[in-house]
């Protein structure tokens, strides 16, 4: 309904995240899905499909720093750190051993907590795929 | 004397890529030798609610340099923000001190609310009229005027609209009242929304229907099942949106709300060559605000970026310059400017 999801998908910060030598999963990044910023309690869900694998809230952890990342339960109870309009938020996929090289389909669904009217008739789901290359 | 701004709003897509910035915002409301500012705090300075000295300078200094005045700040009412809960009556009160705070900081007279009062289902943002009042208390203690957005789906003939106007004349209050939004005053639902929707894979077809049915009045239940009877396909039954967000009020209702208008939002989704916006009633509401000697500021607040960005680059600019353009011409025929 909003129509924001254009921007929702960055191609630049799509990669395998390595800690300890350990390719722990991958990350993209993403602007949100609103015409302002949000405080992190505001997110009420993100999800990523890549090819024909889907990766629910459970397996996502976000950030806006890309240092400190929190689970989607945890980022429900954070009312004083806010997701700036026009910045780039990080999502991390908990997947061992991370995506193949190679060219992906990748679709990111996001949707802010925004209470308009009811959900029936303005929907603020956002869906974003594009192909994007893990070297 | 109606003045002339903008609702930095309106450069939102052009501020979300990084073509241009807060100063560059005003910049361009300045170099059409405008002068009212309005922004969303959220929107545009990072951090809110916090302001701090160093981009209160620069606020300041920019309001100089281009010869602006900040007018009004648009906020917003996140009931949602504690997950699992609506948000209690007295966290929305101080959720508004705050953002009343905020604007005492900023200088901006006015702040654009979602306040409502009553229980309309429509209208989950409501506030009862006793923390509505501590709320109002506060923003007369400021200085500060809380103007409720009269966007569709509300119209003028709302019974929020009257609680509210009810409200400030038993209270004899100057610092509550309303903005209209012109997006209330649409004869016709803006093309590009509906060329927007084919290249989101509606059949045009479905879309006359909508047009049409919406013409002959029709509510948007009824527009929906004669789609689902004529298609069988639910997914196009969606005449909700373009049906309540393209309301054809008559302006000719404003004019008894005058007493109780703060400030007027100049919406538009598309203004064209000829700096007119055939989508939009413009000239019946300003012939009703010149008639009636509104002394405030009309702001442009543009909309049109999001249905175009997907085919090609907005230019939220070039779309405000014409629509001060048109603005202009109204003005200058209804109110001798």
């Amino acid at each position: 309904m909003f129509k924001f999801e254009k921007n929702i998908l960055c191609q630049q910060g799509f990669k395998n995240v390595i800690e300890n030598g350990e390719t722990i999963g991958f990350q993209l990044k993403t602007k949100v899905n609103y015409y302002r910023g949000i405080v992190l309690s505001l997110i009420d869900f993100l999800e990523v499909d890549v090819d024909c694998e889907h990766f629910g809230p459970e397996t996502i952890l976000f950030s806006v720093d890309g240092e400190h990342f929190f689970t989607l339960d945890e980022c429900h109870r954070i009312t004083d750190i806010r997701w700036e309009y026009g910045a780039k938020g990080y999502v991390r996929v908990l997947k061992p051993g991370g995506l193949e090289p190679g060219i992906h389909t990748v679709r990111l669904t996001q949707r802010p907590n925004i209470c308009y009217l009811p959900k029936e008739i303005v929907s603020m789901i956002a869906v974003k795929e594009c192909r994007m290359t893990i070297v | 004397m109606i003045k002339l701004g903008v609702s930095l709003y309106s450069y939102q897509e052009e501020y979300l890529v990084g073509d241009m910035n807060l100063e560059e915002c005003i910049e361009a409301v300045s170099d059409m030798g405008a002068e009212g500012i309005e922004l969303l705090p959220e929107q545009m300075i990072p951090g809110f609610p916090n302001l701090s000295d160093s981009f209160l300078d620069k606020w300041f200094g920019w309001m100089d340099k281009y010869h602006t005045k900040p007018v009004c700040i648009d906020a917003f009412h996140d009931v949602n923000m504690y997950y699992g809960r609506t948000i209690t009556q007295q966290e929305s009160v101080n959720l508004y001190k705050t953002y009343i705070d905020y604007a005492a900081k900023l200088h901006t007279p006015v702040i654009r609310s979602t306040l409502q009062l009553g229980n309309d289902m429509l209208h989950p943002t409501n506030v009862d009229e006793a923390h509505f009042t501590e709320i109002v208390a506060y923003a007369e203690d400021k200085g500060i005027k809380l103007g409720t957005e009269i966007h569709a789906p509300i119209t003028l003939k709302d019974e929020a609209v009257y609680q509210l106007c009810n409200y400030a004349e038993k209270r004899g209050t100057k610092n509550v009242g309303i903005i209209p939004d012109a997006g209330i005053f649409c004869p016709e639902i803006a093309p590009i929304a509906l060329e927007r929707e084919i290249r989101d894979g509606v059949p045009r077809y479905v879309l006359e229907c909508i047009v049409k049915a919406r013409k002959e009045g029709l509510d948007p239940e009824q527009i929906n099942k004669n789609i689902y009877e004529f298609t069988g396909e639910a997914k196009y039954c969606f005449a909700y949106p373009p049906c309540i967000f393209f309301i054809n009020e008559d302006p000719e209702n404003l004019r008894e709300l005058m007493p109780y208008v703060i400030h007027v939002h100049g919406k538009t989704l598309e203004v064209n060559e000829d700096c007119e916006d055939p989508g939009t009633n413009n000239e019946g509401m300003i012939k009703i605000l010149s008639e009636c000697g509104y002394d405030g500021y009309v702001h442009t607040e543009y909309e049109g970026n999001r249905h175009i960005h997907d085919a090609y680059p907005p230019c939220s600019v070039e779309q405000v310059r014409r629509h001060h353009v048109l603005m202009r011409r109204l003005l200058k025929k209804y109110n001798g400017q």
